[in-house]
């Protein structure tokens, strides 16, 4: 295809309105599971006069400024303000539809609410932090005319490319650096992590020297999924297996060494290489599935 | 109203500043995950004042080398001239986590963990310095966070009893060297 058509087909409408529209959701369903059940429960321990982590000083910057805004004097109690931007932001998109600036409630609340429960935080809310980011630019049911409808949608497709290229980082990187370190290569990363009280579970570290073997192929198989995901994802045939391995691992891991949430973000950012054909595919299975189960 | 079908250089304007972003975005990025001494010192100031605080990427999964020793923290305070028993902060959500992994128990046994991984990491730092224990960790952040994580702790966990100070202690045990534990002192902390 010539430079010259992609560009027209890149700013003259949404790619994958679809692909949009779900990973929103589900990136905003995962918030709503973090903040309605991990997070206001705790309200009193994370945030506010109390909570169990101190203030940290930052760089005298705007962008900090806003990012810490409960890190500083007397703004500590104000909190409530960004459950109230995230429960907005949620509100107006289900309700309204204003992609965007419900999007921007919901990233704005989730930044500034993580960063002060900073000892809270997995890796997967950093993930999670950027996806929002992005899809603050996405309108994939923009009503834009003319020019703007150009910049609108192609804001949407490289917002769309965007998030697909965070979640691939997330995997090269940890790919790589798993490749260069000892621990992994020898077969015994999965092993010690699992030995640690914290990482683990008391039914899991009592049978854990008895199962090191498969701990060893566990591991190996880590990393070549780390590895092959990056190449693997833009194959038609292999996607969708590699996605249905991606979940059922990382709901595995994230029970066994209890990071349920990140395991959920994972799971829920893999939504942005679903394409239009592969949603369908989900959608006949999933329908498909429940008809068997109420015959 | 009608809109006039805008021109393709208008297109291909609008298409090469939001990929040239897009492409610098990531490219800085790309710096802010790689090693520290990949890089000159001015590339990493330019990745790293870039990506913090919105978009660092602080997800390891594990990697490069996951931790291999188990940390926990224990703490007393002194109230009126008497030192309590040592408390066992973990215990406090550790069962629940254990149980019920979608729990908010979770998150406070992550952040007592975190407490205690601060303190261990600052730790690491005090070794590979020169300063006496009472010079260094008072000015530290892992100590700080420990130290305010006991205070919070007794605040939301204790007997309302005023505390004059507090200790805080960093049991570190490796499971692969039978169980044995090491035991860190800290210098007392005197909440405000």
């Amino acid at each position: 295809m010539k430079l010259g058509s992609y560009i027209q087909g890149f700013t003259s409408g949404v790619q994958s309105p679809s692909t949009i529209k779900l990973l929103r959701n589900s990136l905003i369903l995962v918030t709503a599971y973090l903040i309605l059940v991990l997070c206001l429960p705790n309200a009193q321990l994370f945030w506010g006069e109390h909570s169990l982590m101190p203030s940290l000083g930052f760089p005298d910057s705007w962008r900090y400024k806003i990012i810490m805004a409960l890190h500083q004097d007397g703004y500590g109690n104000l909190y409530p303000l960004f459950f109230l931007s995230i429960g907005l932001g949620g509100v107006l998109y289900f309700f309204n539809g204003f992609n965007r600036i419900a999007t921007f409630l919901v990233w704005l609340g989730v930044i500034v609410l993580y960063n002060r429960a900073y000892l809270s935080m997995v890796g997967g809310n950093y993930l999670l932090q950027s996806l929002l980011f992005f899809l603050i630019f996405a309108d994939e049911s923009s009503h834009a005319k003319g020019k703007w409808k150009v910049i609108s949608d192609t804001l949407s497709n490289l917002a769309l490319w965007a998030c697909k290229l965070q979640v691939i980082y997330v995997y090269i990187f940890s790919g790589a650096y798993k490749l260069a370190s000892e621990q992994w290569m020898s077969g015994e990363a999965v092993f010690d992590i699992l030995h640690l009280k914290e990482f683990s579970l008391p039914l899991i570290m009592e049978y854990l020297d008895s199962f090191h073997g498969i701990l060893v192929i566990i591991d190996y198989v880590a990393i070549a999924y780390f590895i092959l995901f990056p190449f693997l994802i833009w194959s038609k045939k292999w996607k969708v297996p590699l996605l249905i391995f991606g979940v059922i691992w990382h709901l595995g891991m994230g029970w066994g060494i209890g990071v349920m949430d990140f395991s959920f973000i994972m799971i829920a950012s893999y939504a942005a290489f679903l394409e239009e054909d592969d949603i369908i595919v989900f959608k006949r299975l999933f329908t498909r599935r429940i008809k068997v189960g109420q015959t | 109203m009608s809109h006039k079908e805008p021109s393709i250089l208008f297109k291909k304007s609008v298409f090469f500043i939001g990929t040239s972003v897009f492409l610098l975005h990531f490219f800085l990025i790309a710096l802010h995950c790689l090693p520290d001494e990949y890089l000159s010192e001015r590339w990493n100031s330019y990745a790293h004042y870039y990506s913090y605080p919105v978009f660092h990427q602080g997800w390891g999964l594990f990697a490069p080398e996951p931790q291999r020793k188990y940390k926990r923290m224990e703490l007393r305070y002194a109230s009126e001239g008497a030192w309590s028993e040592w408390q066992h902060p973990e215990q406090w959500s550790e069962d629940a986590h254990f149980t019920w992994r979608l729990g908010p128990w979770s998150k406070v046994y992550h952040v007592n963990q975190g407490a205690a991984f601060h303190l261990w990491q600052e730790q690491d730092r005090f070794e590979k310095q020169s300063k006496m224990a009472e010079d260094y960790f008072p000015y530290s952040m892992g100590y700080g966070v420990a130290a305010h994580y006991a205070q919070e702790y007794a605040y939301h966990c204790l007997e309302n009893r005023p505390i004059d100070s507090l200790q805080v202690v960093l049991i570190i045990l490796d499971p692969k060297e039978n169980g044995k534990e090491q035991r860190l002192e800290y210098p007392t902390f005197i909440p405000e």
